[in-house]
């Protein structure tokens, strides 16, 4: 209950302060500099890299059914996807959830998207060459775009999320899980996992796997604004599992700030993409901030240096 | 974290150095008006090179206070570069011809890229044709304008054609990437500190400083290094993160 007297449309510094958030301001400035090493971060921008890392981990990622690398081959793409009716076409670069299209069922004429968006034929090549000519990667580079397999919402997971695959984000410092959240599609983001184009977060507790509250457009909930279904006390299934996996990767790679996406698939965590540069609203969703571990992190223990596996060569 | 703090230093060296400087030249300057020691004095310059560098000289307090806007207040705008380079664009134009060249442009642009959107054209060559479009109907608004006998220099809409052309193709991509409501706003942001910027560009009494005392670009400098090594919350962030603060009070309670 908040005093009548007390309440505020703002939060005051020392207010931010005492709970112990973590501005952009600070992340940018004290703890990605400080974690995260510049060449380090081409093996979390490329989603090809990341998957080649994880498979030599022995940690599941989504199968890649193809690359296209160059205009030609999205002529070819009919022929590659076979008799598949549901994949995932993603960008290799693309930053924030950009230009990802999750595909439910296909025809002759196009595609259905799970969001129960049609997508003709020269609107699917289009996107396609777009996303290779850099228009969803970070500074507009040219990309390559990955078609992979769609891993499905299964148990618990499905009947919350609306459209799209819930996804759950592990937030590592120096290698050590201290946040993580259930991300939920919602209506208005379209299928997408990313809080800021509208997904719902739930904060986890690390400890236990049991989700605790969420939030929504930055503003703290505690039932889900499609559904009305309450979102505390879900437990999240091979939690321990999970964690090791986004602990696994990140040890390997060495971003000493980093954000692990993972979905807990029937037979193990798939890893869906890394973050060298992780969001905040993480904060809002378990209702504490992140500084107390960050001064942890700034002030004890050695950077990380990264692990790759062997036969993996740092690039970038 | 009360380590010590070299940029902090830096800033102070940087602006006590651009004072004493100043002061230096004003004791020095009126006893040997002639020599090497005449080139930190710009007054003695052409007036037009004057003028030209006077807005020069202004460009990076713009910088500094996008900067501001961005870092210290979290407004997001298309670019850090882009209020300034806006602003740069229509300062030139009076009034009306700068207002009716925006208008012009931005619909135009808006419309003709809603109507390339179906088209499916890569990037470049989609920026091209909403140019080409804009550039034609600024055509024929210069000669409508000429054929009623209103004195028209077309010269002045060169610059915030190009400029607002690439405002209008960040504001399309963007209502793709974040929806129409945050794509307004980041419009609108951009635009209302670019109208800062180019009220300091206006500014005669700023420029005539600046000229008289090259030096306060130090000044604008130390300015630049605080808000570059400024860590703490973004006045945005008082707002994104208010429902934190409240649970900490609950939390106390």
């Amino acid at each position: 209950m908040r005093l009548a007297g007390k309440w505020r449309p703002f939060a005051r510094f020392r207010d931010l302060r005492r709970s112990g958030v973590l501005g952009i301001n600070r992340r940018n400035l004290d703890v990605l500099v400080r974690l995260n090493p510049k060449c380090l971060y081409a093996l979390v921008d490329d989603k090809l890299a990341t998957k080649l890392i994880c498979r030599r981990l022995g940690i599941s990622v989504p199968e890649t059914y193809a690359v296209l690398e160059r205009f030609p081959d999205i002529r070819r793409l009919g022929e590659w996807l076979g008799s598949r009716q549901e994949f995932v076409i993603k960008p290799a670069r693309g930053a924030g959830g950009r230009g990802i299209l999750i595909v439910d069922g296909r025809d002759d004429r196009g595609f259905t998207l799970s969001n129960g968006r049609r997508m003709e034929q020269d609107e699917i090549r289009h996107h396609l060459a777009l996303s290779m000519s850099g228009a969803y990667s970070k500074g507009g580079r040219p990309d390559r775009v990955i078609i992979e397999e769609r891993i499905a919402a299964r148990g618990t997971f499905a009947d919350l999320a609306f459209g799209g695959t819930p996804d759950i984000r592990v937030l590592l410092l120096l290698g050590r899980a201290v946040m993580a959240m259930l991300r939920l599609p919602t209506r208005c983001s379209g299928g997408r996992a990313n809080l800021h184009q509208g997904a719902l977060g739930l904060g986890i507790d690390i400890a236990t796997g049991q989700t605790r509250g969420g939030v929504w457009r930055d503003r703290a909930v505690s039932i889900h604004p499609d559904t009305g279904r309450g979102l505390e006390g879900l437990v999240m299934p091979r939690w321990r599992e999970t964690l090791a996996a986004a602990e696994k990767l990140t040890a390997a790679i060495g971003l000493g700030c980093l954000g692990v996406d993972l979905v807990p698939d029937g037979a193990g965590p798939v890893v869906l993409e890394a973050n060298g540069r992780p969001g905040l609203g993480i904060q809002i969703a378990n209702r504490r901030g992140l500084l107390p571990a960050v001064h942890e992190a700034l002030a004890g223990g050695p950077p990380l240096e990264p692990d790759l596996p062997r036969g993996l060569y740092r690039y970038g | 974290m009360a380590h010590p703090r070299p940029a902090t230093l830096g800033a102070v060296a940087l602006a006590v150095g651009g004072v004493a400087c100043a002061c230096l030249r004003l004791i020095l300057g009126a006893a040997e008006p002639a020599g090497w020691s005449a080139i930190p004095d710009l007054m003695r310059l052409p007036a037009p090179t004057q003028q030209t560098l006077a807005v020069l000289l202004i460009l990076p307090a713009g910088a500094a206070i996008t900067s501001f806007a961005r870092n210290i207040v979290g407004f997001q705008t298309f670019g850090t570069l882009m209020p300034n380079l806006l602003a740069l664009s229509f300062l030139e134009t009076d009034w009306i011809t700068g207002s009716a060249v925006f208008v012009i442009v931005m619909l135009v642009g808006l419309g003709g890229r809603a109507a390339l959107g179906r088209l499916r054209l890569l990037i470049g060559p989609r920026l091209g044709l909403v140019l080409t479009a804009t550039v034609l109907c600024l055509a024929a608004a210069v000669s409508v304008a000429d054929h009623l006998g209103l004195p028209v220099r077309a010269s002045v809409a060169l610059l915030p054609t190009v400029v607002l052309t690439i405002v209008v193709e960040r504001f399309y991509v963007s209502i793709e990437e974040n929806g129409l409501a945050t794509s307004i706003r980041l419009l609108a942001t951009t635009l209302a500190v670019a109208l800062v910027c180019l009220g300091l560009l206006k500014w005669r009494a700023l420029g005539g400083l600046a000229l008289r005392f090259p030096e306060g670009e130090l000044l604008v400098a130390a300015a630049l290094v605080l808000i570059g090594r400024y860590s703490g919350y973004r006045l945005s962030e008082l707002w994104r993160f208010r429902d934190l603060a409240a649970d900490e009070s609950e939390r106390s309670k």
